[in-house]
């Protein structure tokens, strides 16, 4: 599986712009939903914010933007957080204060208790799986590794970490309650 | 080539493990592949809902709806429907502040350069493009100030915004391109209240002001492009006055393309100049300046004077101040006028009775000293006889009034903008272009509008 960054190889196949931009949320999604969340201190905001950059994307030459991809997406993700941001100016200070009483304090000890919770239970299902199948998956979810990385870790070759954890995510998938998923 | 529902890239690619190739290879199918595109989703959503449960809870993803109209606004040429459903913070008022992120999209101007290299001297538009798209709205929408058009006072502007004006300058279509885009993008909320617009100073509106001996007028060399679009989609798509912010006359006027001035050259530029009656008044006059670069780097203004025997009062239509000042001012002068639009300028003037005949009303000069030769007008012909550019400039300019709710003088109303629309189709059905024949149309439902 070709997991390794291989531009070259990117350069020589023709990628039109409705591909380069599926693979733009594959790769980008969440970590520009999550740039664009510390701008305007707003999930829903960031996800339109995010929205609105891939489809902006669309617009741009593709042989131009294919090898800057990263820095474009997360310019044009700012420029319109902070546009938002502007026009939201006092809406968003309030928001803040908001958002500083909420995450002022510590969660109840309820809600430690019941994310402990589901925490276990998510982790009894992964230990249904078989073994390697578990690790990777751990790896992967909890600690947040790379294939590459878990590959590092493991000695799998980073093919046998994308086999193991598609078949090990399809499993869990089908074997968790619905309240979980 | 057909991919395995079984293929483990399907996940990688889910997760933005895979690149490449193969990345290629798995977007394509995602777009071809109903499938694909499901285990592709559902990839996703398990992976973030692991993340958040097992990681440390930041694993968000766009809704299923946001990311099928990422997807299908690849599938059409316009897209004209961002705005999720359920965000009404777009509709929320908005305060126009010009702050960091002004700064920060002019710095990448000056950090970044322009992709593709420079333009060069030339008097036409660059090929090269600037990425418009890493522009804020705040700068894309700025509008150009002319400081009542007195020598001296005009061309000051922000040292920020210096790599902004060049690159309107050489980039004008693209720039055009960029801001209507965006005006189509933008949620409907935003497009009535107008709150992100900066507010312009209605005292500045068209503001009269006396004629002396010897004054000599700068003429604004370049416009902003954001009002004609914003009208069109509140008038077209929401059926709705847009609101006064968005009134900007010479960027109404200017949205229209106009005939290359051909009467003087001098200083890097061509021009062209023509006076007429103003339709809906007995006692005031239309001048009409067109100025274009004609090649070379044009760097010299175009100066206007005036007769104070014949001409009592002059205003320039548009370029209104801003309310409060601020760095976002792109000012008229010389270097900011672009390569590949012309910039067409209209005065109204206050004639002097029973003057008709006695000299010259008006002479332009292209550059200081004897950079061209003056081109005079003393003739102030019937608006029927003005060329087909002027009659139509005027009535876009008085659709302008009218909608900024501006002071005229003499009868200006939405019946008569009707009636200069139905002269205008009769007396120009040959000639006018598509883009104008559209132009008159918005009109006539802008003053259908006024009339409810």
């Amino acid at each position: 599986m070709g997991v390794a960054n291989d531009r070259q190889e990117n350069r020589n196949m023709v990628e039109s712009s409705a591909e380069l931009v599926e693979r733009a949320v594959s790769e980008y999604e969440s970590p520009l939903i999550g740039y664009a969340r510390t701008i305007v201190h707003d999930l829903d905001r960031a996800r339109d914010v995010v929205q609105d950059t891939f489809i902006r994307l669309y617009q741009q030459d593709v042989s131009k933007v294919r090898d800057g991809l990263k820095p474009w997406l997360f310019t044009v993700c700012r420029n319109r957080a902070l546009d938002i941001l502007r026009k939201e100016k006092r809406l968003v200070a309030v928001d803040d204060e908001i958002l500083a009483a909420e995450d002022s304090g510590v969660a109840s000890p309820h809600q430690v208790a019941a994310d402990h919770e589901r925490v276990e239970m998510v982790k009894s299902y992964i230990a249904r799986l078989p073994e390697n199948q578990a690790t990777v998956i751990l790896l992967k979810f909890e600690k947040g590794y790379s294939y590459q990385e878990i590959s590092d870790e493991t000695g799998l070759t980073s093919g046998n970490v994308g086999f193991l954890i598609h078949t090990g995510l399809k499993r869990l998938r089908a074997l968790l309650p619905d309240e979980l998923q | 080539m057909k991919i395995d529902i079984n293929d483990p890239r399907i996940t990688a690619f889910a997760l933005g493990e895979l690149t490449g190739s193969d990345a290629i290879e798995i977007a394509r199918a995602v777009l071809m592949d109903a499938r694909v595109r499901m285990a592709v989703d559902d990839a996703r959503e398990a992976s973030a809902q692991l993340m958040g449960i097992l990681g440390d809870g930041d694993a968000h993803l766009l809704t299923p709806g946001q990311r099928e109209a990422v997807r299908s606004a690849g599938a059409r040429p316009v897209i004209t429907d961002l705005a999720s459903a359920r965000v009404p913070f777009w509709k929320r008022p908005a305060v126009a502040g010009i702050g960091v992120a002004a700064a920060i999209a002019v710095a990448i101007f000056i950090v970044g350069g322009r992709p593709g290299g420079g333009s060069g001297d030339g008097g036409v538009e660059s090929p090269a493009k600037w990425d418009w798209t890493q522009v804020d709205m705040q700068n894309l929408t700025a509008p150009v100030v002319s400081d009542a058009g007195v020598e001296g006072a005009n061309g000051s502007s922000h040292a920020a915004t210096t790599p902004m004006r060049e690159a309107m300058r050489d980039d004008t279509t693209g720039f055009r391109e960029e801001v209507k885009a965006r005006i189509r993008l933008m949620p409907e909320g935003e497009i009535a209240s107008g709150d992100s617009l900066p507010a312009l100073d209605d005292a500045s509106r068209q503001r009269w002001q006396g004629v002396r001996s010897g004054q000599r007028l700068v003429v604004p060399m370049t416009s902003g492009v954001t009002s004609w679009p914003w009208l069109e989609r509140s008038i077209l798509d929401q059926k709705k006055l847009p609101p006064r912010r968005a009134i900007r006359i010479e960027e109404m006027v200017n949205h229209f393309r106009y005939k290359k001035p051909t009467m003087i050259s001098g200083a890097g530029w061509v021009a062209d100049m023509e006076i007429c009656k103003v339709p809906w008044s007995t006692n005031t006059a239309l001048l009409a300046v067109h100025v274009q670069a004609d090649g070379g780097l044009a760097s010299e203004s175009a100066i206007l004077e005036l007769n104070s025997e014949r001409v009592r009062r002059v205003r320039l239509l548009g370029y209104a101040r801003l309310k409060e000042s601020g760095p976002v001012v792109v000012s008229g002068g010389p270097d900011r006028a672009s390569r590949s639009h012309g910039n067409y300028v209209i005065y109204e003037l206050e004639v002097v009775e029973g003057t008709e005949g006695s000299g010259r009303i008006a002479a332009l000069t292209l550059g200081q000293g004897a950079a061209s030769k003056p081109l005079s007008v003393g003739t102030v012909v019937d608006w029927a006889e003005a060329s087909s550019d002027l009659r139509f400039a005027s009535v876009v300019s008085a659709c302008g009034i009218v909608l900024s709710g501006g002071s005229t003088s003499g009868e200006l109303d939405a019946d008569k903008l009707v009636s200069l629309v139905d002269m205008i189709e009769r007396q120009d059905a040959t000639g006018l272009g598509v883009k104008r024949k559209e132009g008159l149309k918005v009109i006539r439902r802008a003053a259908g509008l006024l009339s409810d």
